[in-house]
């Protein structure tokens, strides 16, 4: 096996070449540290590399398993986190001028679960400045650029850790979801990417935008792989209340073995999403994917939510307001150090009365219940990820059919919903556009009901190969 | 309010200044344009709304 074929391997397979010591964590890092710096130029995929320290741990590992001391699939493999994921010590910038400097105290809780597994740290990585976007087209520290054509946006705001994940670079990244920052990436990426349940994955030490729609979620090869990554950093922590009183459910181990087929599965399409905005070669792509899954013997209709663009209304008044309330102290004090896109969204959230924040939160409150009710006659919806394919960077207007659009109004069109009402969400790559970019097809389901949309998502992975397709890199 | 608020404009500029922020007079259009674009989306929900519906952190624990 070469080193490109290394790189590329799931973190499931590789996780089995370090158990039975086919392959150490040093060459892993190591090759993992070749690949990285070899990209950064063209995809600026990180924000700082630690070589020295993953080769440290890297060795460190491979005494530990040497001697017996096998901790488990994530045990000297190397992955990577966006940089607004605190690393005690360790510059944290989130993407922002204002925190170049920052180097917090305590690491984020999902790091410390993995340190605890015996992950390895490659970087982190670039990502939309604050996470206040769907590009990744960062100010500060230079656009990440999406590996299948580095042209273009890898979406955002977790661009860097998909851009990572699809170029071969590390076996998972940790992102965080807003709006669809790890599911919009990971589509336009050709990767998967798993948003958790709202309270399944501690939030503590991942820098705020939206405290109510925050989720922190991996982004990696596989449905397998992301299952994985979140039976490391899933459970209570008290740092979060929003995780206290939900006992983890490990899912990795409920795919082994799992059965190809779908059947007795019923899945709904999620109408209201998606019509508008539709590039053709994502709806041919998504069209297709549920024939696969009807194929599988999964029964498919179609669920109507007419509480959909009220939630959406919910998603930006909270979103805007939240983002504003933590950034004012410094929307004060240094509003030079923001990029003009970021300063302008903050100072229109700031402006948004308290009581329509209430009245949204209030709305929430009322409708996502109704939500959950009406998606309760299925076991899991669908939608396509993202409308389009990953639009040219800059970009401010794109044609899809006869309309004119700013792409950076619609990548998150069909995310967002599923942050408002905290439901568990999957990408997984289903096709091409007619350019070829990839497009993503999303899973939600109820919420801690993480188990099937993976079991959806592991059983499309299983009879498809999109996820294994690769970037024209090497 | 320190300022006229008659207008969008005059109370975007009123509330950034309450606020402490710094007014850019090339972005008091648009602010005006997004924040009444919000205050929409925060009236179209109003007609959900019961006096006795209240506000709450979204909470999916089950209960117990």
């Amino acid at each position: 096996m070469d080193a490109i074929d290394l790189c590329y391997l799931s973190l499931v397979d590789v996780a089995e070449l370090v158990r039975t010591r086919q392959v150490s964590p040093v060459e892993l890092a190591q090759a993992a540290l070749d690949r990285a710096e070899r990209l950064q130029p063209s995809l600026n995929a990180f924000i700082r590399l630690d070589g020295e320290g993953l080769l440290r741990e890297a060795r460190r590992a491979d005494g530990e398993i040497a001697s017996g001391a096998y901790r488990g699939p994530l045990h000297g493999v190397p992955i990577s986190l966006k940089d607004l994921l605190a690393v005690a010590g360790e510059l944290t910038t989130a993407g922002s001028r204002i925190l170049s400097d920052a180097r917090p105290n305590e690491d984020a809780a999902a790091w410390t679960r993995l340190k605890a597994a015996g992950a390895l740290l490659v970087g982190k990585t670039n990502l939309h400045e604050f996470a206040f976007g769907a590009t990744s087209v960062n100010l500060h520290y230079g656009p990440a650029r999406n590996p299948w054509d580095s042209t273009r946006v890898p979406g955002g705001s977790s661009g860097g850790s998909a851009a990572s994940i699809s170029a071969g670079v590390g076996y998972a990244s940790i992102g965080s979801d807003t709006g669809g920052s790890v599911r919009c990436p990971a589509a336009l990426c050709g990767v998967t990417g798993l948003k958790p349940t709202y309270g399944r994955v501690s939030r503590a030490g991942a820098f705020p935008l939206s405290w109510s729609q925050d989720h922190v979620g991996p982004i990696a090869r596989s449905a397998w792989d992301c299952a994985v990554v979140l039976d490391a950093i899933a459970g209570p922590d008290p740092a979060d209340p929003t995780t206290l009183g939900v006992a983890a459910s490990p899912v990795a181990g409920t795919l082994h073995g799992q059965s190809h087929g779908l059947r007795g599965l019923r899945l709904g399409i999620f109408s209201a999403l998606g019509d508008e905005y539709l590039e053709p070669g994502v709806r041919t792509a998504f069209d297709l994917a549920v024939e696969q899954l009807v194929g599988l013997g999964a029964e498919v209709t179609t669920i109507e939510v007419p509480e959909e663009h009220d939630l959406l209304d919910a998603a930006s008044v909270i979103l805007m307001a939240e983002a504003a309330a933590i950034h004012l102290p410094w929307l004060r004090t240094r509003p030079d150090s923001y990029s003009d896109e970021v300063r302008g969204r903050l100072e229109a959230g700031a402006l948004v009365p308290a009581v329509d924040y209430i009245d949204a939160e209030r709305a929430r409150r009322k409708l996502v219940p109704r939500v959950l009710e009406r998606m309760a006659a299925v076991d899991a919806v669908l939608s396509p990820t993202v409308p389009i394919g990953a639009p040219p960077i800059e970009s401010t207007h794109i044609r899809v059919g006869d309309r004119e659009v700013d792409p950076r109004g619609v990548l998150l069109r069909l995310t967002r919903f599923f942050n408002v009402t905290g439901q568990p969400a999957i990408s997984v790559p289903c096709g091409f556009t007619e350019d070829g970019l990839p497009v993503g097809l999303q899973i939600a389901a109820q919420p801690w009901r993480e188990d099937v949309i993976l079991r959806v998502a592991h059983a499309y992975q299983r009879v498809t190969e999109w996820h294994k397709h690769r970037p024209a890199l090497d | 309010m320190s300022t006229d608020a008659t207008d969008g404009v005059g109370l975007v500029r009123a509330a950034m200044e309450d606020l402490g922020l710094t007014v850019r007079a090339e972005r008091e259009q648009a602010l005006a344009a997004e924040r009444e674009a919000l205050c929409q989306q925060a009236e179209r929900l109003r007609r959900h709304l019961e006096p006795t519906d209240e506000p709450g952190r979204l909470d999916l624990r089950p209960p117990g």
